[in-house]
């Protein structure tokens, strides 16, 4: 009972807390305010756009639950005429692959972006420092590999010749840890939200670059942190391709998510492509129903990642309240 | 407009020594460096195959395979992107180039609106299941896409037709040669729907990013919303669009092939409408006997090229006016 | 303590003689084929498998499953491998010997001679160039034999055929169109055969003796004997080919197959009509019911024809840099000729994969279906160890079908007049490249039937010569005519 009302008394703490912080800007968005009339239109028109946006999800998870004869008859539909569980039943027979390749992804996603959220932060910083004597070199650096590369093969020699990555889970992690794409995103970000004169002050005080970037600019960026780092979650999640070259088939504990579900899509476009070669001992291809199902399982963890950063995005203007 | 001034009395002459805070920053940006050199620099001797015949000699290896037993062959390997009919090539220069500047422009004025808009709904719970939900599409996979396009599409259970045959209409045979016309839309449509929640993110996050104290000031001298958003909101998202910008530019001449290909099912009716380079060099190697490193190597060499001249001549143009935002 | 180094000592010593005794199995990599899927339970059985090979021949294999992308990188940048599958579509037979990647077996036939006995005679030509042998094929269907695969509660219980009967076992192409207006007319608003776009499965495989399937050429097996026997044409060219197309247009039009057939990417097994097709033999059919979940029979519509690319079907190679290229040969010789080993690479592991229904035939567990389904094929010879049973009882599995699929071929087969040919494309390949293109925007609703071939044969033709159709057939004829010139 005590825990209890300990437990209720730190959630009025909270709230009142919540209160205070946005009553700091309260007066200010009272006159801030865009018309009724606006609101109800622009939230009109989010709901729409979101309703056409959740029914793709919605149209999968369908047909994950409808028959596979259903569809074989009538084609997928909103309103399936018979409904089925078979493709869980059958994604659970495969309890050990998708189980295994799901905490596989996890994993992955979660070390592959602390990773690259500190190569990109870093380099980021570096590229926005105005007096920074190699940041003409540097630019061009990073600009380059984003336009020219060197192949799949030159890269498939190097990384499996040089660096010995095959099989291994660094293969799956090492190469698209980094982006020039986010880099310059972040040093867009630096460069206009960081103010010269705190670098100064920080190295007035004694403080090295270092100490600078971690204690002076990393805490008023972290919109752009939580941007690279959601970009690179969902990067990580999506990825399949490195797995589908650098992981052998028989390694398939080193399998991520996203690479079980190509694996059946290559499979199809496969059978596809050598319908000519394909004789009577080539396996079938897998059901719609259980590739959906599939799917299922890989959107639904990741969607619910995602408000974990939008707070980040969507506290409206008390972060740039409290800082100005 | 008074941060930039600043900024440039404070900038500092370049100095011709090292000083502390060079070594100190190149410190601190030597592990990106080195991932660039061993992920990016290193296997850029791959491009010489874009002008070799590449030819594997048994048991010696790759470069060996590559400097030795391999002939120059000039840019031989180049020829394949212009040798199908004079109509395909236009096609597929025009679609490639068409769509990404269409893309380009939607993609950003569309989230730009919409990250601005967001931030004005009252309810911000609204706001943030809103944007969860735009979000929704980027997981998807073009082939998932492709799937769903097509239940919408398909010439005799597809929920289109059905509602044209309900409402007394003629059903449209999607796919074939009566659906070409409105394919571009329905690909923008699609490209748009798919991109905008991913691409509202950057924004949103400057947006959250400016100095609250700019509004309040505008506030005080009675500025209204409209106001601040043009000449508070837009001038600060200025750098980031421009940079999104420029870096879209570079690559004009490549295309999310996902898109193309799996949504219209490489239908041969559509392929006016949805041929891209992309699609054209998949179609001729994919799955081919023959080795084909050497013909993709030559068209990522050239997309890179020409996307390396539209990229620098936008970065100088936007320079001329505003050097501050310019990508170099 | 002296005692205790007397023990050490003595230890160390046991070590040593038993190390030396027991010598080193060789280790050997072998790449074979997979899609992409995994048979999550092989780690186990190559153990198993490890375990005789290493006492039979001193050899243990690493087995490495690749896809055709995995396959591409490693040999273009010169991994090491032993032993390699190999065939006309998947680690290209002929590009890799061009590149001096297989090794010329035929000094090692002696240590190849028990596997050597289990293979038929007529299925060496593919993989002999003169006196050199590049490979080791595999005893499976290597002749074109193209079916229809026929739903037992259709042609059965309702039409009455008897499907061990000759006439039902051997239903032409066109002749299907009557038994699908049948199915038509019984079944309003059902479709009999549902395909993808890949067209009705293996309908194309018989109707030419194929030079390339890729770029649609070759010869035409009407002209056979004639003097013009050694054309290379154009699919388009050949009567056969397009007879076939103007048919499937005909059962498009009247509702036999699916509107969007040519846009469709998969069609499983499971759910296409009660009409389906498929390159096989007699003896497929539990196969096929096996992935229909449906009792059914088959009717031969073609076939069976010997082509080089049927012999080369499926053939394992040895490394041109092969360190052991001896021990690589005798686990050719194990894989093909030792009927447990084949058994447990094939099926797995008894009683956890599969169970013995009776002598010569097995079924798989649930188990077995889920963690060790792959491309046995890849492997080595099907003719070796028990067949699969089929989950129905109208559909039984026979244990003599190899033998009687060999004897088949020997009596019936036609032999293609090229045997052994594999063309170069490399002198055209910019105009086969541009070519494939081209195929690639017709082919599929050609094949689906949903174009109509009186329209779209002049336009493709008069495309496909406008980017080089011509030169690349001379360049072809050319080599041919060099080949059996030299034959």
């Amino acid at each position: 009972m005590a825990i209890f009302k300990k437990k209720e008394a730190d959630t009025y703490n909270e709230l009142d807390a919540k209160k205070n912080a946005s009553n700091v800007s309260d007066g200010m968005l009272r006159f801030n305010r865009v018309t009724p009339f606006s609101n109800a239109l622009y939230s009109a028109l989010f709901i729409f756009i979101a309703a056409i946006c959740v029914l793709p999800v919605l149209f999968v998870i369908i047909i994950s639950f409808t028959s596979e004869q259903s569809i074989g008859v009538y084609g997928y539909s909103f309103f399936p005429k018979e409904l089925s569980v078979a493709s869980y039943k059958y994604v659970w027979n495969m309890r050990d692959l998708v189980g295994r390749s799901f905490l596989n992804s996890i994993g992955i996603t979660v070390f592959g972006t602390c990773l690259g959220v500190i190569l990109t932060a870093t380099m980021g910083y570096t590229l926005s420092r105005r007096n920074y004597k190699f940041r003409g070199f540097y630019t061009w650096f990073i600009f380059i590999p984003m336009l020219f590369r060197g192949g799949t093969l030159a890269s498939y020699v190097v990384n499996t010749q040089i660096m010995h990555l095959k099989d291994t889970y660094w293969a799956l992690i090492l190469p698209i840890c980094c982006s020039t794409f986010n880099i310059i995103i972040m040093r867009t970000f630096f460069t206009t939200t960081v103010p010269d004169e705190m670098i100064e002050s920080g190295k007035i005080d004694g403080a090295n670059q270092l100490r600078i970037f971690v204690q002076l600019v990393l805490p008023i960026c972290l919109p752009a942190i939580a941007t690279i780092a959601l970009f690179l979650t969902f990067a990580y999640w999506n990825e399949w391709f490195h797995a589908s070259i650098y992981i052998s088939s028989t390694r398939s504990d080193l399998f991520p998510l996203q690479y079980v579900l190509v694996s059946i899509e290559q499979k199809i476009q496969w059978l596809i492509n050598n319908a000519g070669n394909v004789s009577a001992d080539a396996q079938d291809v897998p059901s719609e129903t259980m590739r959906m199902a599939i799917v299922v399982i890989a959107v639904v963890p990741i969607m619910f990642s995602y408000p974990f950063f939008q707070k980040y995005y969507i506290s409206g203007l008390t972060v740039g309240a409290v800082k100005g | 407009m008074s941060q930039t001034d600043k900024t440039t009395v404070l900038q500092p002459k370049k100095k011709s020594k090292l000083t502390l805070d060079d070594i100190q920053l190149f410190l601190l940006s030597l592990p990106t460096t080195i991932w660039f050199i061993m992920f990016c620099y290193v296997p850029m001797f791959g491009i010489l195959i874009a002008f070799k015949k590449y030819k594997v000699a048994p048991g010696k290896g790759f470069l060996w395979s590559l400097v030795y037993n391999s002939k120059w062959c000039g840019l031989d390997n180049f020829k394949f992107l212009f040798s199908s009919n004079m109509k395909t090539t236009i096609a597929m220069f025009r679609n490639t180039i068409g769509y990404n500047i269409i893309f380009i422009v939607l993609g950003i004025v569309i989230p730009v609106a919409l990250a601005i808009i967001i931030s004005h709904l009252y309810s911000k719970k609204l706001a943030k299941v809103c944007q969860t939900m735009i979000f929704l599409p980027h997981f998807l996979s073009w082939v998932i896409v492709g799937y769903f396009v097509y239940a919408f599409l398909a010439t005799k259970e597809g929920l289109v037709n059905n509602i044209l045959i309900g409402m007394g209409l003629d059903p449209v045979k999607w796919y074939q040669k009566d659906g070409l016309p409105y394919w571009p839309y329905i690909l923008v449509f699609l490209n748009v729907w798919k991109n905008v929640g991913y691409n509202m993110i950057v924004y949103m996050a400057s947006i959250n990013g400016i100095d609250g104290s700019l509004y309040e000031a505008a506030v005080i001298d009675g500025a209204s919303k409209h106001q601040q958003t043009k000449y508070i909101t837009i001038p600060l998202l200025k750098p980031v669009i421009i940079i999104m910008f420029i870096m879209a530019v570079g690559r004009i001449f490549n295309s999310d092939f996902g898109l193309f290909y799996r949504t219209t099912r490489n239908s041969a009716a559509l392929y006016d409408a949805f041929v891209t380079l992309d699609v054209y060099v998949y179609n001729s190697l994919f799955n081919s006997t023959i080795p084909t490193y050497g013909y993709a190597s030559a068209a990522g060499f050239m997309q890179s090229v020409f996307g390396c001249i539209t990229l620098v001549t936008a970065n100088a143009i936007v320079s001329k006016f505003d050097k501050e935002s310019a990508f170099f | 303590m002296k005692k205790l180094l007397a023990i050490v000592l003595a230890l160390v010593m046991l070590m040593a003689v038993g190390m030396a005794s027991a010598e080193e199995p060789v280790k050997l990599t072998w790449w074979l084929f997979t899609t992409g899927d995994a048979p999550v339970d092989w780690p186990e059985v190559e153990a198993k498998l490890n375990e005789i090979s290493r006492e039979k021949i001193g050899v243990e294999i690493e087995y490495k499953w690749m896809t055709a992308d995995q396959i591409n990188l490693a040999t273009q940048s010169g991994e090491y491998f032993d032993l390699a599958f190999t065939c006309g579509w998947y680690n290209d037979y002929a590009t890799n010997i061009a590149n001096g990647m297989f090794l010329d077996i035929a000094p090692y036939m002696d240590l190849l001679a028990d596997a050597k006995a289990l293979t038929p005679d007529n299925i060496w030509a593919g993989v002999t160039q003169g006196e050199k042998i590049y490979g080791f094929p595999h005893v499976k269907d290597y002749g074109i034999e193209v079916f229809w695969i026929l739903d037992t509660d259709f042609f059965v219980d309702e039409l009455g055929l008897d499907p061990t009967s000759y006439e039902a076992q051997h239903i032409g192409f066109a002749e299907m169109g009557e038994y699908m207006a049948k199915y038509v007319e019984l079944h309003p608003g059902e479709i009999p055969l549902k395909v993808n776009k890949g067209g009705a499965t293996s309908w194309m495989n018989g109707l030419a003796d194929w030079i390339s399937l890729e770029y649609w050429l070759g010869l035409d097996w009407a002209q056979k004997g004639t003097e013009n026997e050694l054309q290379v044409k154009s699919a388009l060219d050949i009567p056969k080919f397009t007879e076939a197309l103007y048919t499937l247009h005909d059962w498009y039009e009247k509702g036999y197959i699916n509107a969007d057939a040519a846009v469709t990417e998969s069609m499983p097994r499971s759910i296409a009509g009660v009409v389906q097709s498929g390159q096989g033999w007699f003896g497929a059919e539990t196969v096929w019911a096996n992935a229909k979940q449906k009792a059914c029979f088959i009717s031969r519509f073609d076939g069976p024809y010997l082509t080089t690319d049927g012999l080369i079907g499926s053939v394992t190679a040895v490394s041109s840099y092969s360190e052991h290229p001896e021990e690589a040969v005798k686990a050719i010789n194990l894989m093909n000729s030792d009927p447990e080993y084949r058994t447990i690479a094939r099926y797995g592991i008894e009683g956890k994969h599969y169970e013995v229904v009776e002598p010569g035939i097995v079924k798989r567990t649930d188990l077995g279906n889920a963690n060790m389904s792959l491309a046995a094929y890849t492997q080595g010879s099907y003719a070796l160890g028990p067949v699969e049973a089929s989950p129905f009882e109208s559909v039984p599995a026979n244990p003599n079908q190899w033998t009687e699929l060999v004897e088949r071929y020997t009596a019936e087969a036609i032999t293609s007049s090229v045997l052994g040919f594999m063309p170069n494309i490399e002198p055209v390949a910019d105009q086969c490249l541009a070519m494939k293109n081209v195929w690639e925007q017709y082919i599929y609703e050609m094949q689906t039937g949903t174009s109509d071939p009186a329209v779209v044969i002049p336009e493709l033709k008069a495309e496909l010569e406008a980017v080089g159709l011509n030169e690349v057939i001379a360049e072809i004829q050319a080599q041919l005519d060099a080949f059996m010139a030299a034959k």
